[in-house]
């Protein structure tokens, strides 16, 4: 038998043996619910499978955030005990507390949980040519990404600082400044190669929100993003 | 090169046989994801980049038999789920080839050839039917499965060996 007829044979069995397990399905499996999110990219993809194709195989907004590492999470305040911290700073009204850490930043919230959904809030004066293409709401927390038409992006996350949950920044050997956004406190992470995004973060405690915007802009630029955050429609 | 990659997709013809290909098998892939990987969020991701890939290898809709091509699709979203779950599950399974090749020996008629490749080692028959049915390279395969390319090709050429010895010892034939 040659490699050729050898493959073709093989085709087929593999064919066969696909063919074997779907008839081996009992139907009895969970139902699969599209979420809204799913139906939309997939009319996007019916839409244009070729520019669908391009934007899912470009996920330059995960690649590019690596340099600053923003890391969103949901975890137990009693890992807290166990990890030293130095030095801690203390909200007047102790709603977050922020760790530093020689290699991250945790700022760990500790205030009530929301009631109600999430705020939507937008950048109001996005740079020219920018428009909205996720946004993923969860119970505390909304990430926003916004495109551009050549395929930059501003990554826009808020946080409802609620007991239990925390945000982390891992700004590894970015230049870190004491800034304020429209009055209110805040960090921004500037990396040594002016060509990596930056990132900025502040804490709003009248609304008890922590947002982070990671864009590809000059350090005033971002400070201008961030300024223009404003509660937008619902 | 994902532009080259996608040329085959310029056409109304392609575009439209891209869609009759999502109407008619968009079901079945989405059940076959949900059953490997139990959660939604993950069987979207597995159906997505499933169709990423028909997108990518459209050209290969054309070489495959119409009779064949749900299975083909099936293999396909069947492979990305895995991929899914092995990335989830953070542990890989020793897979014992040896004790596989033993029930090999009992092999004497086509279905039960068909049954045998169908409980082949996990990643064993992602190797080939990655290869085989779907054409991806040694590079693309590691890259899937999170092994090494050397160990893409020690499960193809020891999974082919296999099936040749069975083949020509049954004398089976295309």
């Amino acid at each position: 038998m040659t490699d050729q007829e050898l493959d073709t044979l093989m085709r087929r069995v593999l064919l066969d043996s696909l063919k074997l397990d779907l008839e081996g399905a009992t139907g009895n499996e969970l139902p699969f619910e599209p979420t809204p999110r799913y139906q939309r990219q997939m009319t996007a993809m019916l839409a244009d499978p070729l520019k669908w194709a391009r934007k899912r195989a470009r996920p330059v907004w995960k690649k590019a955030i690596q340099k600053v590492a923003v890391i969103l999470l949901v975890f137990s305040l009693s890992l807290g005990s166990l990890m030293a911290v130095s030095p801690t700073v203390r909200a007047a009204v102790v709603r977050w507390v922020t760790e530093w850490y020689e290699t991250h930043i945790i700022y760990r919230y500790s205030g009530e949980d929301i009631l109600g959904e999430m705020p939507h809030y937008d950048i109001s004066e996005l740079p020219h040519g920018y428009t909205e293409i996720i946004r993923d709401v969860y119970a505390a927390s909304v990430s926003v990404v916004y495109e551009s038409s050549d395929g930059n992006v501003i990554c826009f996350d808020y946080t409802h600082m609620q007991q239990g949950s925390a945000g982390i920044i891992v700004p590894g050997d970015d230049e870190i400044i004491d800034i304020t956004v429209n009055g209110m406190r805040g960090q921004l992470f500037l990396p040594n190669n002016i060509e990596d995004a930056k990132t900025i973060t502040w804490i709003d405690s009248g609304s008890n929100i922590q947002f982070v915007i990671k864009a590809f802009c000059n350090d005033i630029d971002i400070l201008h993003i961030a300024e223009s955050v404003c509660l937008g429609k619902t | 090169m994902l532009a080259v990659l996608l040329a085959a997709l310029e056409s109304d013809e392609d575009k439209q046989k891209f869609t009759e290909i999502y109407e008619l098998y968009h079901a079945q892939m989405e059940q076959t994801a949900i059953r490997i990987l139990k959660d939604q969020h993950d069987a979207e991701d597995a159906v997505q980049n499933a169709f990423m890939q028909i997108i990518r290898h459209f050209e290969k809709i054309y070489e495959i038999p119409c009779e064949k091509l749900p299975f083909w699709i099936i293999c396909i979203v069947k492979n990305e789920a895995t991929t899914i779950l092995r990335k989830n599950k953070r542990i890989v399974q020793l897979e014992n080839w040896d004790s596989f090749t033993v029930e090999a020996e009992d092999i004497t008629d086509y279905q039960e050839l068909v049954h045998l490749f169908s409980r082949l080692p996990e990643t064993y028959r992602a190797v080939l039917e990655m290869r085989i049915l779907l054409g991806y390279t040694g590079k693309e395969i590691a890259r899937h499965l999170d092994i090494s390319e050397s160990a893409v090709n020690t499960r193809f050429f020891r999974g082919r060996a296999l099936f040749r010895e069975i083949a020509e010892k049954e004398g089976f034939h295309v």
